[in-house]
């Protein structure tokens, strides 16, 4: 009997010797990733899955096919949609550099004692709710809205200016806006981090301005900027909530996935577009990555 | 020789006016380099701002529009936000979601960050991909696979599939607050504690637990924000339950309405006065 117990145990043993993971892990790090296992990995499987079958009448059909995949890259709703989504993102993520990269200079190099207060007004929109905010650009950009109303009343305009709202630029803007301080941030970490050492002995050897610019500064700011980028291109493409609000009735994939959802009621197209625009995250962070470090960035 | 000295005084007078248009230039040239700068990220913080200060100060407009010229200043639209119950039973729902979130994300991101920094084991980079990731994924992507999950394993949608939606990309926020803390502070501390006689337990909560403290607390305040937040988790996975973020949702498809200022602003000084603690704690 004893004996039964001890091979038993020692059987055990082994095993739990194979598992590369220690009971501490499982106490500490275990209860996360069981979490994101069942809630996050799961979810992103099976939308994959829900992809390659049919809805029918608001009812999964396991029926297996690609023809929600050949919809969304041939049906014209659908194209029209990533071109336009895709055009916005990279003019949003470009203005979104432009925009950032003196500020992120000027409060990382220049803001002495007050760098510390600087950057908590940044991250006071950052974190304050975005539906909030978004709705404020309805009331500001708005044909009745506070633009329009300001320069009517002023005298400088007769009539309202109505390309402001629910078209193409109120996307840019709105996404400009929006995903600005995820381009700030990770550009001031990385230009707070530069030596001043390193520029003060450029100056010592004669270099100008522009040329410790280039050569110093900005190489050593490429990590933040493409960490910036990263999210700034990714959000925006993944972005509902600003063409919803604000973009009136372009078309844009994130707009199509959320009507398949709803009104649209076919789960498996939704799923297909959902599944693409994945592909084209993993991508984006699969290329860019290993310039930067994500966890430096909050 | 008229001639001769008409020209050298001509061109003396060009010279002058010649070097006096340089050094304008020159002057305003520095002026604009010192200047650029500072103007620039004045500017970019006015971009930032304005929806925010638009909202707090249209919240307090008698129009029913929200336009200039300014009409006179009115309460009105506070008194008529606190008499909708559907928004008081949203924000009671949005409070409670984000309460559970917060103290099952601090438990869990604490924990994960111990594993992250101090565990050793192989595939950690795996471990770390997992943890980063839903921070970079789109919430809509995350919304709309969860619905589908949750429809496939039979569950019904309803504050609880809320939170625990909310729970896979907040905890993630939490790991990355309390483990730069915890990469900050030197483990030999721990170790000349155990020197000294403490037990593990003892250690931990005399030691590890001070010391992780500010990192524990914006973790947690951040992840409240977070939850209080959220649209696009929630809206695909509440069911028929409403948060505030969703009640604000259906109101602005209405169009623009005074009554949206005076939540607006509720919510924005709400957030702001958490994320403002965070920080001071956090730096």
């Amino acid at each position: 009997m004893v004996e039964i117990t001890d091979k038993i145990n020692s059987k055990i043993r082994t095993i739990t010797n194979r598992i590369p993971i220690s009971d501490k892990f499982l106490v500490t790090g275990g209860p996360l990733l069981l979490l994101e296992i069942l809630f996050f990995l799961g979810p992103v499987l099976i939308m994959f899955y829900i992809a390659v079958i049919q809805m029918e009448n608001l009812q999964l059909v396991h029926e297996f096919s690609l023809g929600n995949y050949v919809e969304v890259f041939t049906g014209s709703a659908n194209q029209e949609a990533f071109k336009t989504t895709a055009f916005l993102s990279m003019l949003t993520t470009f203005t979104a550099a432009v925009v950032a990269y003196p500020f992120a200079y000027f409060i990382a190099r220049r803001g002495g004692r007050f760098r510390n207060q600087l950057l908590i007004l940044v991250m006071i929109p950052f974190w304050t709710n975005y539906i909030v905010r978004v709705y404020g650009w309805q009331v500001i950009l708005g044909s009745e809205g506070i633009f329009n109303s300001l320069f009517i009343w002023l005298g400088v305009i007769d009539e309202p200016i109505g390309w402001l709202l629910n078209t193409n630029f109120s996307i840019w803007l709105g996404l400009t806006y929006l995903w600005l301080p995820f381009m700030i941030l990770p550009l001031y970490s990385s230009l707070e981090k530069i030596d001043e050492t390193l520029i003060e002995a450029a100056y010592d050897l004669g270099a100008t301005r522009r040329a410790v610019f280039k050569r110093i500064i900005l190489p050593l700011s490429i990590p933040g900027l493409v960490g910036g980028t990263i999210f700034v291109f990714i959000f925006s493409m993944g972005a509902y909530i600003v063409p919803s609000m604000i973009g009136g009735g372009q078309l844009f994939v994130g707009t199509r996935i959320a009507h398949e959802f709803g009104i649209g009621g076919d789960w498996a197209q939704g799923a297909a577009l959902g599944s693409v625009l994945m592909l084209v995250v993993a991508g984006t962070l699969w290329s860019l990555m290993g310039y930067t470090d994500m966890e430096e960035m909050f | 020789m008229s001639h001769d000295t008409e020209t050298t005084g001509q061109r003396a007078g060009e010279n002058a006016t010649q070097s006096r248009m340089d050094r304008f230039l020159s002057t305003a040239a520095t002026i604009g380099e010192r200047y650029w700068l500072p103007v620039w990220t004045v500017l970019v913080f006015a971009f930032l701002y304005a929806p925010i200060v638009i909202l707090i100060l249209f919240s307090f407009e008698q129009g029913t529009f929200s336009s200039l010229p300014w009409d006179g200043f009115t309460t009105r639209w506070y008194s008529e936000m606190l008499n909708d119950d559907r928004l008081v039973q949203a924000t009671f729902n949005s409070l409670q979601v984000a309460a559970n979130v917060t103290v099952a994300a601090t438990i869990l991101g604490t924990l994960g960050a111990i594993a992250l920094v101090r565990g050793q084991f192989k595939r950690k980079g795996l471990f770390r991909a997992i943890i980063i990731a839903p921070m970079t994924i789109p919430g809509l992507i995350l919304g709309i696979a969860l619905l589908i999950w949750f429809n496939v394993i039979g569950m019904n949608t309803s504050l609880m599939t809320v939170m625990l939606g909310q729970l896979v990309f907040v905890t993630p926020f939490v790991v990355i607050t309390v483990s730069a803390r915890l990469r900050g502070f030197d483990p030999e501390l721990e170790e000349a504690a155990r020197d000294l006689g403490a037990s593990k337990w003892q250690t931990y909560r005399r030691v590890t637990l001070p010391l992780l403290m500010p990192g524990i607390v914006s973790g947690s305040l951040f992840a409240f924000t977070l939850s209080f937040d959220d649209f696009l988790i929630a809206f695909f996975t509440s069911g028929v339950e409403n948060t505030l973020p969703i009640f604000i949702w259906s109101k602005v498809q209405h169009g623009t309405d005074p009554v949206i200022n005076a939540i607006s602003t509720m919510v924005l000084l709400f957030s702001i006065t958490l994320i403002i603690i965070s920080e001071l704690i956090r730096r």
